[in-house]
């Protein structure tokens, strides 16, 4: 097992993931998970096949528009891991992932980004969502 | 190749080369055009040669001039002597058309490209002399401070201070090629507020205040003007009238919506500076800094780790914070760090001190219906024009703001919910908000100047500098920290700018700040540029200043009656001898944006005359300076006639 392996195995966040997943085998994730620093973003994406971050600021409103809406597809696509990155919370994670307007958001398949967008688009969000 | 374009003597120029070659061709042709066009600088030479090989044969193998040319410029001119291809291009002190003498060539100047950027250097005008209208050269001349580009250090230039002038000098400096780091860290204001990257002037100065200030002039216009333009009016009103139209009566107002909009626009902006920064690839260090030597800083990150940095060149540009009201229980009191983030509605306020700051505060406070009193301990505005500033005061008056002068408060006491007032003259009033805007005070108590030697005025804490440099040369000041300089977001975005660019652009541009306009965004604006009527006075005399005034109505308060009782107001400080411009004054709407290009007027050394000849833009308030005739000393009324 390698160091990264290990380091994620003994998460918090994954001993989260795993229960959930023996509680419910259908529903994976239902809800939005908060992502707080850049481990929580490099471990969310590595246990998550399929994942979604969500880049926001308590000071944009558009992001106060989008908000419910994907909370909405966090729980109509239980297949997608749906995270939620605050850029002024999160400040390594909006460098990491080059950031550079509010809501934008970053499509990720074992790891790796296939896609990116910025902009409260309810129709292009949830497309691209389906499109993982 | 040495500047022939200078010389004003004249030049021949000798092209060599064989017919049939193009370059040969273009490059004779143009020196002789050039030659046609300034027959007493330019004369040209041909020498063509019918075949390459001739051509050869004259330039490398037989007579082989390029080697002799090469041999008479010294040094075996390693340009002439490798030439080999046509044309061959040289100046010389004879027009002899004796192919073989080199012993007379004065500069080797190359082939066909070559000979063109001669041409286009000869053809330019000699540089415009400097547009300074004191006959004051704009060149810095900095101390030497011992930069090389092989330090070993971790930055070229550190920059203290992500404000306005900090990060405006980062990122030309970073475009200039330099590794930059900048340095910020906002010390919570006594009363406890914080905020993001940016500095004073996006958090806690011009924006939230000119947010706030249209937030006044909103609700003016919905009180004041909207009715009488139709806007909310129903037949019914009308009736009720007698076909009249009234003011508007207040309407309610949200402190905590403004506030939170306000501040939410910030910390998008907050957001876009730290984008900004890393996308000119500036290092963001959100740490607070001090001086151990002139080329290290220790900082201190927000869990109280403690690292240095070290540096070649250093910027300081920490700009300043309230000074604090000293009184018995002046800790009561907040300033403009804390209003524009208060968290409770303010109430009813008192401004102490009657700088622009407490003035603008107090306008937009009153404009948003607060019950405001202002503290004036002499005048208002001090530095500002007198007669200017009296007006805004008697506006502010008709307002609806309490002034009470010659008054300092000497205590301040908690009542209940209500902070109680006591005044100098022994009178008292309570208040739910206190705010002391008496002034400001740069930032450096905690810098570590003294490790350094850096020189400070002992008055107002604010670093002494010559061209932004300061008594250590390798550390730089710009912006409100710098003694002297005028406490205004763009003089520091300029400044910073220019200094970047002599450290790392190789100019020798310094700072103008000479004739700066700017604007006090009172409920009355004031828009400015050079010297007041006093100031003028005093430096040139009452017998060469004149003053042209005229007060004015502006058009869009023309339907409001409530607004019949103001004026506004404008005039222009003219040498009467001269016929420049010495100054020039603005009460009115829109006071920003009518200033703003009489500012560029004023850099041009603009004359009386040219003010008055220029095409006013009709009907606006702008226009008026163009129709300024009557001078004080005449007597005549410059009040705005009735109808």
């Amino acid at each position: 097992m390698s160091v990264s392996m290990h380091r994620f195995l003994s998460s918090p966040l994954h001993r989260r993931a795993a229960q959930q997943l023996t509680t419910s085998n259908q529903q994976r994730w239902t809800s939005v998970i908060t992502l707080s620093d850049a481990d929580a973003v490099d471990k969310f994406r590595t246990i998550n096949s399929k994942s979604v971050m969500y880049f926001t600021a308590t000071w944009c409103p558009p992001c106060k528009m989008i908000a419910p809406i994907y909370t909405e597809l966090a729980t109509k696509y239980p297949d997608v891991a749906f995270g939620k990155v605050d850029v002024d919370e999160n400040q390594d994670a909006a460098v990491e992932f080059q950031i550079q307007a509010v809501p934008t958001f970053v499509f990720s398949k074992n790891k790796e980004s296939v896609n990116k967008f910025s902009g409260a688009d309810k129709d292009q969000l949830e497309k691209l969502v389906q499109e993982l | 190749m040495t500047s022939a374009a200078a010389a004003t003597t004249k030049s021949i120029i000798h092209v060599a080369g064989y017919s049939s070659c193009g370059f040969y061709r273009r490059a004779a042709s143009v020196v002789a055009s050039l030659s046609l066009l300034f027959p007493h600088r330019l004369q040209l030479v041909q020498h063509e040669f019918t075949s390459r090989d001739e051509f050869r044969e004259w330039l490398i193998h037989g007579t082989n001039f390029r080697e002799r040319v090469g041999n008479t410029l010294g040094g075996g001119n390693l340009r002439a002597s490798a030439h080999s291809s046509s044309p061959f291009c040289w100046t010389s002190n004879t027009a002899d058309q004796s192919s073989n003498s080199a012993d007379s060539v004065l500069e080797f100047i190359g082939g066909c490209d070559d000979a063109l950027d001669w041409c286009r250097k000869f053809a330019q005008p000699p540089p415009a002399p400097s547009t300074s209208t004191d006959g004051e050269g704009n060149i810095a001349e900095m101390v030497p401070d011992g930069h090389s580009p092989s330090h070993s250090y971790d930055y070229d230039l550190l920059i203290l201070g992500g404000g306005s002038g900090g990060l405006a000098a980062s990122k030309e400096a970073a475009k200039l090629g330099a590794k930059v780091a900048v340095l910020d860290y906002v010390k919570p204001s006594p009363a406890g507020s914080k905020w993001g990257l940016g500095g004073t002037c996006v958090n806690v100065g011009c924006i939230p205040k000119k947010l706030m200030h249209n937030a006044a002039l909103l609700n003016g216009n919905y009180v004041h003007d909207q009715p009488h333009y139709g806007i909310g009016v129903t037949p019914e009103s009308i009736e009720a009238n007698y076909g009249m139209t009234q003011d508007n009566t207040a309407a309610t107002h949200s402190w905590d919506m403004l506030k939170q909009n306000v501040q939410n626009h910030i910390r998008g902006l907050n957001f876009k500076y730290r984008v900004d920064l890393r996308e000119k690839e500036v290092t963001y260090l959100n740490l607070l800094g001090k001086f151990v030597d002139k080329n290290t800083i220790e900082t201190v990150d927000k869990k109280g780790n403690v690292d240095t940095v070290t540096f070649s060149r250093c910027m300081i540009a920490v700009g300043g914070r309230p000074t604090p009201l000293n009184c018995e229980g002046g800790e009561m009191a907040i300033s403009s760090d804390d209003i524009f983030s208060l968290d409770r509605d303010p109430g009813k306020v008192l401004c102490v001190g009657a700088s622009y700051i407490s003035l603008e505060c107090a306008g937009f406070l009153r404009g948003i219906g607060k019950d405001v009193t202002v503290a004036v301990r002499s005048i208002l505005l001090r530095g500002f024009d007198r007669e200017c500033a009296k007006l805004i005061g008697e506006h502010m008056k008709d307002e609806g703001i309490v002034f009470r002068e010659e008054v300092v408060p000497t205590k301040l006491e908690k009542v209940g919910e209500k902070i109680k007032v006591t005044f100098s003259n022994g009178e008292s009033d309570e208040y739910d908000t206190v705010l002391a805007a008496i002034g400001r005070s740069g930032d450096t108590s905690k810098l570590g100047l003294e490790n350094v030697g850096v020189a400070v005025n002992p008055k107002n804490s604010k670093i002494s500098a010559k061209f932004e440099q300061t008594s250590v040369p390798n550390i730089y000041v710009i912006g409100d920290v710098m003694d002297g300089c005028p406490e205004l977001t763009p003089v520091a975005i300029h400044a910073g700018k220019a200094l970047s660019r002599r450290l790392f652009g190789g100019s020798n541009q310094a700072m103008d700040y000479r004739n700066i306009c700017t604007t006090v965004f009172t409920p009355l604006e004031y828009g400015t540029v050079g010297y007041s009527e006093d100031e003028a006075i005093a430096e040139f005399g009452e017998e060469t200043v004149t003053v042209y005034h005229k007060y004015f109505i502006p058009l869009e308060w023309s339907l409001s009656p409530s607004r019949g009782s103001h004026q506004g107001f404008c005039k222009a400080i003219v040498n009467k001898h001269t016929d420049k411009v010495l100054g020039l004054h603005y009460l009115g709407p829109n006071a920003g944006e009518v200033m703003q290009g009489f500012g560029t007027a004023m850099k041009l050394g603009c004359k009386f005359e040219d003010i008055t000849e220029t095409v006013g833009i009709h009907p606006t308030t702008a226009e008026e300076f163009t129709t300024l005739s009557i001078t004080k000393e005449s007597g005549e009324d410059a009040a705005a006639s009735g109808c």
